[in-house]
């Protein structure tokens, strides 16, 4: 039980987000919340599994959102494509707006830089300078 | 099996509320995810997501927007699932979704088939467990009051309009014999009136005319009673013929009274049987009535003839009487005929008694012959048929003789009343001789 608890997802999320969908005079009994962990569970498994087995396929080692959303459409959840597609394109839209606020103070950092070293060097740290920070963004979210 | 069972209810109870509620919902969802303005908040824990990521063999790397992407899908599966499951509830009429609500939404959406083998091995470990096998007790209380209301009990009850066929009544029709036996029996008694009538008319206008002649004969002031009479009888000739006896009662009381001045024996019993009211005592009455008046004018031969003639005369009377009235009635006819011959001719001369000797003959003749026809009719019937027809042959001749006399009366009434004055003995040899003639043919 406890390797399975701790592959599934909490029973007490699943069981909030059953209420949010509903009418309030809706009731849910145990079994259904079980049943429906289960099945979210292998859900997800089932979609980054064709996901994963695509990016092998192109030999890529990480598996892109959009990944996701093709091997969705492929398996027939329109549906979810859709409406993923959309959620990915705002949620891309919103770190790109961070990102530009973030990248005025690493062009400020890079020039700096590119004032002390050589051309080919100052390049170089750029870029090493922009994943570093978006690594630390990534590692700051689940703090909030 | 059950899997395969369930399917087409499911299509058949969620194909139309569920369509409609998936395309609601994902509409809602579009509408959702376009106003989301802050990303970090997860449905789900990252780290959890990560781990069943990881879980697989693979080792895939994922890029840093992952987890935030699996949360939103396995927020949006789990939502689809719960409304799929609730229209399921619903269709059952219960608040309260059960995982074969669930098992119901995942069988009628293709995309799922991954799932299925899911659901099969949760089953079994449920179904080992004891706790589940309390849960499913639970359930089964709950689930007691709500299958009561199947909503395939809702079918209506069905009024089919029933009516009575209204028979049509046909009145019977009332039988036409009711109505044409009482149409016939009028026509037979109609029949058999004038009949009866005829006969008496003729008889008692003779008897008129007698008394007539022997009012002129004796007084003249009984003409215009006589007349009067007269007129009254011919009108009243379809009355019954006790009528006409009960009428002629009175005149002739009258004439009995005037035309004897003397009281006799003999006029004692005629007034006796002229009281009595039969029709053969009239009849009787009328020939006593016409010898007495013979006997006024002549007084030798007259009680001789009176008593011989008068002695047949009743025994015959009685005889008619008591055999039939229509076979009376006109013996006492042609009585009146023979007694009035006898009369005028010993008034009108004296010297031929021998005359009147052979007429008596005559008269007694007639009487054995009318004797000899009530024996034929009383012994046979058939002769009975024949003797009928010489009577009306009888009467007929009489009848035209008579009808003759009284339309000449009638034509000259003054001037006959006059002529019959002066010359009455003449005419009434002239008259009575026609008679006489017709019966020495017959």
């Amino acid at each position: 039980m406890t390797n399975g608890q701790d592959n599934l997802l909490p029973i007490a999320n699943v069981g909030r987000i059953m209420k949010d969908g509903l009418p309030p005079q809706a009731k849910i009994s145990k079994r259904a919340k079980e049943t429906i962990q289960e099945c979210a569970t292998e859900f997800i498994s089932f979609v980054t599994g064709e996901a994963s087995e695509r990016c092998r396929r192109e030999r890529r080692k990480t598996v892109n959102g959009d990944d996701v959303c093709h091997a969705m459409r492929s398996l027939g959840l329109d549906h979810y494509a859709d409406a993923m597609h959309r959620y990915l394109q705002r949620y891309r839209e919103g770190e790109e707006l961070a990102a530009s606020l973030n990248s005025s103070s690493s062009a400020a950092a890079a020039a700096a830089a590119a004032g002390s070293r050589g051309g080919g060097a100052i390049q170089i740290d750029v870029r090493a300078e922009l994943s570093i920070f978006r690594s630390g963004n990534n590692q700051g979210r689940p703090n909030n | 099996m059950e899997q395969t069972l369930d399917v087409p209810r499911s299509l058949r109870l969620l194909a139309p509320k569920a369509q409609q509620q998936m395309d609601e919902f994902w509409r809602d969802r579009q509408k959702e995810i376009e106003t989301t303005k802050d990303f970090s908040e997860h449905a789900i824990p990252m780290a959890r997501l990560k781990k069943i990521v990881s879980s697989q063999k693979g080792n895939m790397m994922m890029t840093f927007d992952m987890p935030a992407f699996l949360s939103k899908m396995c927020e949006l599966f789990v939502q689809e699932l719960a409304v799929r499951a609730w229209a399921s509830a619903q269709s059952h009429n219960r608040c309260i979704i059960l995982d074969t609500d669930i098992a119901k939404a995942i069988a009628s959406t293709e995309s799922y088939d991954f799932l299925v083998d899911i659901l099969h091995n949760h089953r079994v470990k449920h179904k080992s467990t004891p706790c589940s096998t309390l849960t499913t007790k639970r359930c089964r209380l709950v689930d007691q009051p709500s299958t009561s209301h199947m909503p395939y009990q809702h079918q209506l009850p069905q009024f089919a309009p029933t009516y009575t066929p209204a028979i049509p009544i046909t009145p019977s029709l009332m039988p036409p014999i009711s109505h044409y036996i009482p149409f016939q029996y009028p026509s037979l008694s109609q029949e058999v009136s004038p009949m009866m009538a005829s006969a008496p008319i003729v008889n008692r206008s003779m008897l008129l005319i007698h008394n007539i002649a022997r009012g002129l004969g004796l007084q003249g002031n009984n003409i215009s009673t006589f007349a009067n009479n007269n007129i009254p009888d011919n009108i009243v000739g379809c009355s019954s013929p006790t009528v006409l006896a009960s009428m002629m009662s009175p005149a002739l009381l009258e004439v009995a009274g005037t035309s004897l001045n003397p009281p006799n024996s003999h006029s004692i019993c005629t007034m006796n049987m002229i009281n009595s009211s039969d029709p053969s005592g009239s009849s009787i009455g009328d020939i006593n009535v016409a010898n007495q008046a013979s006997l006024a004018p002549s007084g030798r031969f007259n009680p001789a003839i009176l008593r011989e003639s008068s002695c047949p005369s009743f025994l015959h009377s009685n005889n008619d009487t008591i055999v039939a009235i229509p076979e009376g009635v006109d013996i006492s006819g042609t009585m009146d005929v023979a007694s009035d011959v006898a009369a005028i001719v010993i008034n009108g001369q004296e010297e031929h008694e021998r005359e009147t000797n052979v007429e008596h003959h005559q008269q007694n003749e007639i009487y054995e012959s009318i004797d000899i026809g009530i024996i034929n009719a009383s012994v046979a019937d058939d002769n009975k048929y024949s003797i009928s027809w010489d009577e009306l042959g009888m009467a007929d001749d009489s009848l035209l003789d008579k009808f003759l006399e009284e339309f000449q009366v009638r034509n000259d009434g003054v001037l006959r009343t006059g002529i019959e004055l002066h010359e009455d003995p003449f005419l009434g040899d002239v008259m009575l001789a026609n008679p006489s003639t017709s019966n020495a043919n017959k």
